[in-house]
């Protein structure tokens, strides 16, 4: 991209951001929480903490709070200035709040830890994402990424449903949540490798065999309790390729 | 060998009208339905239940001959009123018949039989000699099942669950164990698959059925997903030939 486009489009990208997530109904249903949840498990072994880190996006601050709580301190940049004034509520005493897209964020300082959960797949352009949080981690940071995996059994289900001709295809609910693409477990190795980063432990998150709206029902009427989405989390471990997201945790190359 | 009394006892475990096993035996016999090629043909059906898959093979052949051991079964499905069907309340082992049969049907109800290879020996003699053994048998490494045992509350895939000693049930089937058995008792499998993906226990399912959470749509879409993940569903079958001497 020439410069002068580039600068277009993440201007309109600003104005975009505003829009669709000012009226966009935050992620307060169960299964999304529990997302969170299992997602925070997965890298919190990877924490120590006196590192500085950088969240990318804090939707309504839930995953922010829990990982501020394991960090010295923690840097949170989101684009939209709804989604920043609804974590603040949280009051999360070492977090610090930057309005500004992702593209662009340049911090003083150097990050042990960035954590982009559920970003990859809404950004404009996931490479200068990439280079940006390849600048600020310090040469031996660790960098966390969880994306929707495009092969969840529940999208295979879908599809043989016959409501979508194509795993890659943006769903209802993909568009409506502003989703730009939707991965697989070789285009996000191919994306980060691209980028100058590598894999040091990668996997799925929660065997997903249903869709969203039937996992908050199965879980709102205890038909999913606790040990049946703890062992749904397990069996994704097993099977990586049939869950819900896809995780990877990455290094810089030296 | 099994007892008839057994028997019996194990039919109050059995149907309690779960629609999830409605499904299960519809998808098995749309399953095995292709191979019914010959609507002239004999047919043996070994264990009826209530007659659901009785019914759906008797509109496919000429002569359907039904054993079955327990009599409350048979009575079952002679509610059905299927007019080519002939019922003979018998252990398998022991059923005597001078006909031979095209095709044989033996559906969830090798895991129950202890003495494997005195009932395959009968399916052999009774077969003719380009003739059809269709079996199909629970998974043991279902999805649901690997759910479980995440969960702790199996130690072991291959265990038998107390829901599976209630049902009377000997062993616990994989696709290896089954195409083994198969094998050792003389028999070439011709085709072999899964059906349905079983994401939760039976009665999960049957929950989910009846809340219109898993509506027909939802069902067929497993059904199909269990052709490609044989291994995740919750019945596994095999076609089977007599092996050529």
């Amino acid at each position: 991209m020439q410069n002068t486009d580039l600068n277009q489009k993440l201007e309109k990208e600003k104005e975009f951001l505003n829009k669709i997530y000012s009226e966009y109904t935050l992620h307060d249903d169960p299964q999304t929480k529990v997302m969170r949840e299992f997602a925070f498990e997965i890298i919190d072994p990877y924490i120590n903490k006196e590192g500085v880190g950088l969240e990318l996006g804090c939707s309504d601050g839930y995953f922010t709070e829990m990982l501020a709580s394991r960090v010295k301190t923690l840097d949170v940049v989101d684009g939209s200035i709804a989604f920043i004034e609804e974590a603040r509520k949280r009051k999360i005493n070492n977090t610090k709040y930057f309005h500004s897209l992702f593209e662009e964020y340049q911090p003083d300082v150097k990050y042990d830890y960035v954590f982009a959960s559920y970003i990859m797949e809404h950004v404009l352009e996931p490479k200068l994402v990439l280079d940006m949080v390849n600048r600020v981690l310090k040469p031996d940071g660790v960098f966390y990424i969880v994306v929707p995996n495009s092969r969840a059994l529940s999208r295979q289900l879908a599809m043989h449903m016959g409501l979508y001709n194509d795993l890659k295809q943006l769903t209802e609910n993909d568009l409506k949540f502003g989703h730009r693409r939707v991965y697989d477990r070789v285009n996000l190795n191919r994306d980060i490798e691209s980028s100058g980063f590598y894999n040091i432990a990668q996997g799925g998150i929660m065997l997903k065999i249903l869709a969203d709206f039937q996992m908050d029902k199965l879980i709102q009427t205890g038909v999913l309790q606790e040990p049946q989405l703890r062992g749904l989390f397990k069996l994704g471990f097993e099977y990586p390729d049939l869950c819900g997201s896809l995780f990877s945790i990455c290094k810089k190359n030296k | 060998m099994g007892s008839l009394e057994k028997l019996d006892q194990h039919y109050d475990t059995y149907r309690k009208a779960s629609r999830y096993d409605d499904y299960m035996r519809f998808y098995t016999f749309q399953t095995l339905k292709p191979f019914l090629v010959n609507k002239e043909s004999n047919a043996l059906e070994f264990g009826c239940s209530d007659g659901q898959m009785t019914k759906m093979i008797s509109e496919c052949v000429k002569e359907l001959d039904v054993v079955d051991g327990a009599e409350r079964f048979l009575e079952e499905a002679k509610k059905r009123n299927i007019k080519n069907a002939i019922y003979t309340h018998s252990l398998f082992e022991n059923f005597e018949t001078s006909k031979r049969y095209d095709y044989i049907f033996a559906t969830y109800i090798i895991t129950h039989i202890e003495e494997l290879q005195l009932f395959f020996n009968k399916v052999k003699s009774l077969l003719n000699e380009n003739g059809l053994l269709f079996v199909a048998v629970p998974n043991s490494r279902v999805l649901s099942r690997q759910l479980a045992l995440q969960m702790g509350m199996l130690k072991d895939l291959y265990l038998l669950s107390p829901n599976d000693i209630s049902h009377g049930h000997c062993r616990a089937y994989d696709r290896v164990k089954l195409n083994a058995d198969l094998v050792t008792n003389g028999f070439d499998i011709i085709s072999q698959g899964g059906i349905i993906l079983k994401p939760l226990a039976d009665f999960q399912m049957d929950k989910l059925i009846d809340t219109e959470i898993l509506k027909k749509e939802q069902m067929e879409g497993l059904y199909k997903l269990g052709m490609e993940f044989p291994d995740l569903s919750g019945a596994i079958y095999a076609v089977c030939k007599k092996k050529k001497e």
